[in-house]
């Protein structure tokens, strides 16, 4: 990167602001607040992240180290928490929670939207507007009303879900109790809010493949099918990456839904069965006062976090060097 | 400029961009004195705050309710955590030994006059808002006296007996109770009862001398205090004699099962009164209310704290003083059920005549009354909370058909075990 | 997010209008059939959000369930906003959410725009701390952000869910992609040599041809905002200091559950939005389907 100063030899160039009294002064910080004016530009950006977003990420690896009440005493324990933690069952139990709902959840949530995107990619669709934007809806509808409604469709006993399943003569199935059902309904959620999103991504994508390709492609005797796999996958490769990284990262930290499937209570359920990586955190920090052991937990998530980063960066690079 | 002061400018200019509003904060205006105080939802208190309010106009009442008993002790937290607090906090029972551990954060309701009230409330549920280092840190609200709510209907259907003593005759012990649990699903082909956790561990585990600590924190007795296995043992035996409709409280279904007969016992503190008339309102006299196996029992109840950080200590334990007096207590239970932690009150006509309408007229002053007297005191450490949640949810996934009743015992000890840990 | 400018293939064309080149084929009545079951999946939540709010709780816990609403819709809203403060909730979630929106707009077109066209000493080094703040958890940062705002005296107000929700990785991410692709360099020789300052290139020509693009930031960020919860959860307390989600969230935990109000509520808190969306939800596919190609 060039480091110093660009070359701008137009003196001309004034700031309206800057009404400094002498003219020669005047040149001189002319040129000086070029050299500073990007760092005006970033400051109030950076100013505010560095005491909202980085201190406390750098702050959460310093609590980890201590044994930590919030409302009683702190004791540095080094990496005792770590060392408790990677025996503790109950953080490998939510560590497979989270990875089984964000699969669940990511997989055919990205399968529908790409299927739906294919359908609404054709312009002589009708109401493509009306039903472009009524995916949306899910998207805007709070986590927390969201929760609610489908606690209520997947009850057990007056769950509509379940007067469905039994009209077909399928006996009630106890969502919130048994662990896999508990967890297709929490990725049902995370689906539902999502899906809709994801569709407008591909779309979008769909729309810029030009028609040409696939005329091509039909000349060459290939059918809708054919097409799709040989020409829509592989133009949609990158996009389908970016996709798949960004539920990795929201599916990394799925919170809100099982909190609230979870009430009364944090365990995400009586045995656990949908106990996140990010409600186990807070269930330890402010259910059972310890500020150390949920700060371990939290460290721990942001290195997966990274970890599944790093492996997207090599994956894309690679893929930019295909193409 | 350090890094602080540059910090905060920053911040501060960031907050005057935002429009900043709805600031909180409780300012002492004209000379009066206002009251912070933070109850929870289902408390009963909200008459007894206007009356104070009337009869005290130079005290402004500034009451928030945090919804649940959870987020009220999450909210506590944090409040302490970051050196605030309101001038009074309801603690529920269940959270009160966590916050008792850290008795620093509250004052010592001695140094106010706690002693000279002591007398007037039962001893044990004075004891549950003691410090271990002795200092007083929460005056007693009600208490959750239990007995068994029960459904006539429900009961006459499956040939079982309608009329509370012969029901209370029904059931002496606990293994009594599972008995007619059975008969019950035998009859109908439902569960007899909500819960396990709600129904019979909770009550049964409270029946002893000790519960999960002896005498002191650092004695934990919850593996080897026989009173804790032989109540997991009777929630086991009516798992396996299949009498629960297993329905947990306080969700959909619960509310639903009240209304639609899916049980028809459930444990019912005197609180529980109110939340059953409002969820069922149309099965109006088809409830009554029989005593609960071996007699005693307890389900709820708070204790109100002064938290350190109060400006107004003083006041705020002469309006806890005044709330929680004999004579509003019992006001409160006229209205809302919650049954006073008094005991003067037990033997007046007040209570000895009082009955309820909606559960067939019973007696429900002198059965409270009754189940709260013959209760002992209970030490509760820090970890009471903790170590409960683990044994319950272990017994909620064998009741689930989770996990097998034959390693339920070992399974919830390695859960505490985990659960102290970690 | 932070991959995808490889593939950054600028999107020219008018927001929400179809592509000339697109795909034009028969639409097969299957195809209608799925994007109605689309539809009626995407609604159903928010239908049943209103069955229960209009009926008692008895009709809806019948086997099997009414599916169809009732006439008790104004009871049951009028008991929402006695039980909490629903009307002020909803100006502190509109007070904060949009306080966001604003702020991010300004700080990461300013920001994004130093990043996409002004060379400075570490801009790169700066840049990928951007995005990795991307990468971080948000709940991560929770507890020392508690402490934080403890020892700023915030607890407990609304600045404490604003100021934190200004700064965005994300927004500048966003902006600096939008302004790459639209403000070329022969543009800004141009205004240079017509004397314009940085500023002024900022103010009069960068900043109108992001406009939108900084407008969609804005609508993602409200929505954001708007939905957040586990922050508010943590940091306020007093009701009138509730977002419409702790509003949500206490109508459901008042010991006495009645789940008729908590939906009523529910259904109460996502129609202001609804509202917004029926506006600008043109404009929010088109940016999120731009997001695809910028982001």
């Amino acid at each position: 990167m060039v480091l110093s100063a660009p070359p701008r030899s137009s003196p001309a160039r004034q700031r309206t602001k800057s009404a400094a009294p002498q003219p020669r002064r005047r040149i001189k910080s002319a040129s000086r607040m070029d050299a500073f004016a990007p760092y005006m530009y970033i400051a109030p950006f950076f100013a505010l992240f560095a005491v909202f977003g980085l201190f406390p990420t750098v702050f959460t690896f310093y609590v980890a180290l201590f044994d930590w009440n919030p409302i009683g005493g702190q004791t540095f324990i080094g990496f005792e928490n770590f060392v408790t933690l990677y025996g503790d069952e109950r953080f490998w139990n939510a560590m497979r929670n989270t990875f089984s709902i964000w699969i669940l959840s990511t997989v055919p949530q990205l399968l529908l939207a790409l299927f739906l995107a294919q359908l609404l990619n054709n312009a002589r669709l009708k109401f493509a507007n009306l039903f472009r934007m009524t995916m949306l809806v899910p998207y805007i509808t709070s986590v927390v009303a969201t929760t609610i409604v489908f606690a209520s469709l997947f009850g057990r006993d007056y769950g509509l879900i379940n007067s469905f399943l039994n009209l077909f003569g399928i006996e009630s199935i106890d969502f919130a109790a048994n662990t896999f059902a508990s967890h297709i309904m929490v990725s049902t959620m995370v689906l539902w809010r999502w899906f809709g999103y994801n569709t407008l991504i591909y779309l979008a994508a769909l729309q810029a493949i030009p028609k040409d390709v696939y005329e091509a492609a039909a000349i060459d005797g290939a059918g809708g099918f054919k097409q799709f796999i040989f020409v829509t996958i592989p133009s949609l490769r990158p996009v389908i990456i970016f996709t798949v990284i960004v539920s990795t990262i929201g599916g990394l930290q799925i919170f809100t839904e099982p909190l609230l499937l979870s009430s009364p209570g944090l365990t995400g359920g009586a045995g656990r069965q949908f106990q996140t990586l990010s409600l186990f955190m807070y269930e330890q920090g402010f259910g059972d006062f310890k500020f150390g052991y949920g700060s371990a937990v939290g460290v721990t998530l942001f290195g997966l976090i990274v970890v599944f980063s790093v492996i997207n960066y090599l994956l894309s690079r690679r893929i930019t060097s295909d193409e | 400029m350090s890094a602080k002061r540059i910090a905060r400018t920053v911040i501060a200019g960031g907050a005057a961009l935002a429009l900043l509003a709805g600031c909180s904060g409780g300012g002492d205006t004209d000379g009066k004195i206002t009251l912070d105080v933070w109850t929870f939802g289902g408390m009963g208190l909200d008459e007894a705050f206007a009356t104070y309010q009337e009869e005290n106009p130079d005290i402004i009442l500034k009451v928030t309710n945090a919804g649940g008993s959870d987020e009220q002790a999450q909210a506590l937290t944090t409040a302490l955590a970051g050196g605030k607090g309101p001038d009074v906090a309801a603690i529920e029972v269940g959270y009160m030994s966590q916050f008792k551990a850290q008795p620093q954060n509250f004052v010592d309701l001695r140094t106010l006059g706690a002693d000279d009230i002591e007398d007037t409330y039962l001893d044990w549920r004075w004891s549950q808002g003691v410090a271990a280092d002795g200092s007083v840190v929460g005056i007693p609200t009600d208490v959750g006296g239990l007995a068994m709510a029960y459904r006539t209907d429900l009961f006459e259907a499956a040939g079982l007996p309608t009329d509370r003593d012969e029901v209370s005759a029904l059931w002496p012990t606990w293994d009594d109770f599972i008995d007619v649990g059975a008969q019950y699903r035998e009859a109908t082909g439902k569960g007899m009862i909500d819960n396990v956790n709600s129904a019979i561990f909770n009550p049964a585990v409270r029946q002893g001398d000790e519960m999960y600590y002896g005498s002191s924190d650092d004695d934990l007795v919850y593996d080897s205090n026989p009173d804790v296995q032989e109540a997991f043992g009777y929630a086991l035996d009516a798992i396996d004699a299949d009498i629960t409709s297993r329905t947990p409280s306080w969700s959909e279904a619960w509310n639903a099962g009240m209304n639609n007969g899916d049980f028809a016992v459930l444990a019912a503190p005197s609180w529980m009164m109110t939340y059953i008339s409002q969820q069922a309102p149309d099965t109006a006299g088809k409830w009554d209310i029989a005593a609960v196996p071996e007699n005693a029992g307890n389900w709820g109840g708070s204790q109100l704290t002064i938290p350190a950080k109060s400006d107004h200590p003083e006041e705020a334990f002469a309006f806890i003083e005044w709330l929680m007096s004999p004579e509003r207590q019992l006001e409160i239970f006229q209205a809302h059920g919650n049954f006073p932690s008094t005991p003067e009150l037990y033997e007046t006509a007040d209570i000895q005549n009082f009955t309820s309408e909606f559960f067939s007229d019973a007696p429900v002053g002198p059965i409270y009354a009754n189940s709260v007297k013959s209760i002992k005191p209970i030490f509760e450490g820090p970890q009471q909370r903790i170590i409960d949640t683990a044994i319950l949810n272990t017994l909620s996934q064998v009741e689930n058909g989770e996990e097998p009743a034959a390693d339920a015992w070992p399974n919830a000890m390695k859960n505490v075990t985990t659960a102290l840990g970690g | 997010m932070t991959t995808h400018s490889s593939s950054a293939a600028p999107v020219t064309r008018p927001a929400g209008r179809p592509f000339k080149r697109a795909f034009a084929g028969r639409v097969r009545w299957w195809t209608y059939a799925f994007l109605i079951a689309s539809v009626f999946m995407s609604a159903f939540p928010l239908y049943w959000m209103f069955v229960v709010s209009t009926n008692d709780s008895a009709a809806v816990s019948q086997t099997p369930p009414t599916i169809l609403p009732g006439g008790n819709f104004f009871a049951l809203a009028e008991q929402v906003f006695t039980t909490v403060p629903f009307v002020q909730s909803l100006a502190n979630s509109f007070i904060v959410a949009g306080s966001i929106a604003i702020a991010q707009m300004i700080l990461s077109t300013l920001a994004g725009f130093a990043f996409a066209k002004l060379q400075f000493r570490g801009r790169d080094p700066l840049f990928i701390v951007v995005l990795i703040t991307m990468m971080v958890p948000t709940q991560l940062a929770v507890i020392p952000l508690y402490m934080i705002m403890s020892n700023l005296d915030w607890i407990d107000s609304l600045q404490a869910l604003i100021v934190p929700g200004m700064a965005s990785a994300f927004g500048i991410f966003w902006m600096r992609q939008h302004l790459s692709t639209v403000l070329n360099n022969e543009l800004m020789q141009a205004a240079r040599i017509d004397g314009c300052s940085t500023w002024q290139i900022y103010w009069r020509i960068a900043f109108p041809l992001v406009r939108s693009a900084a407008f969609v930031l804005g609508l993602l960020a409200f929505v954001t905002a708007w939905n957040d919860f586990l922050w508010p959860l943590i940091v306020i307390q007093s009701p009138e200091n509730y977002t419409v989600q702790l509003a949500i969230k206490a109508l459901q935990r008042q010991y006495f559950v009645d789940y008729g109000l908590a939906m009523s509520g529910s259904f109460l808190a996502t129609i202001p939005l609804l509202i917004l969306f029926i506006f600008v939800g043109r404009k929010m596919v088109a940016g999120v389907m731009d997001g695809a190609f910028k982001g």
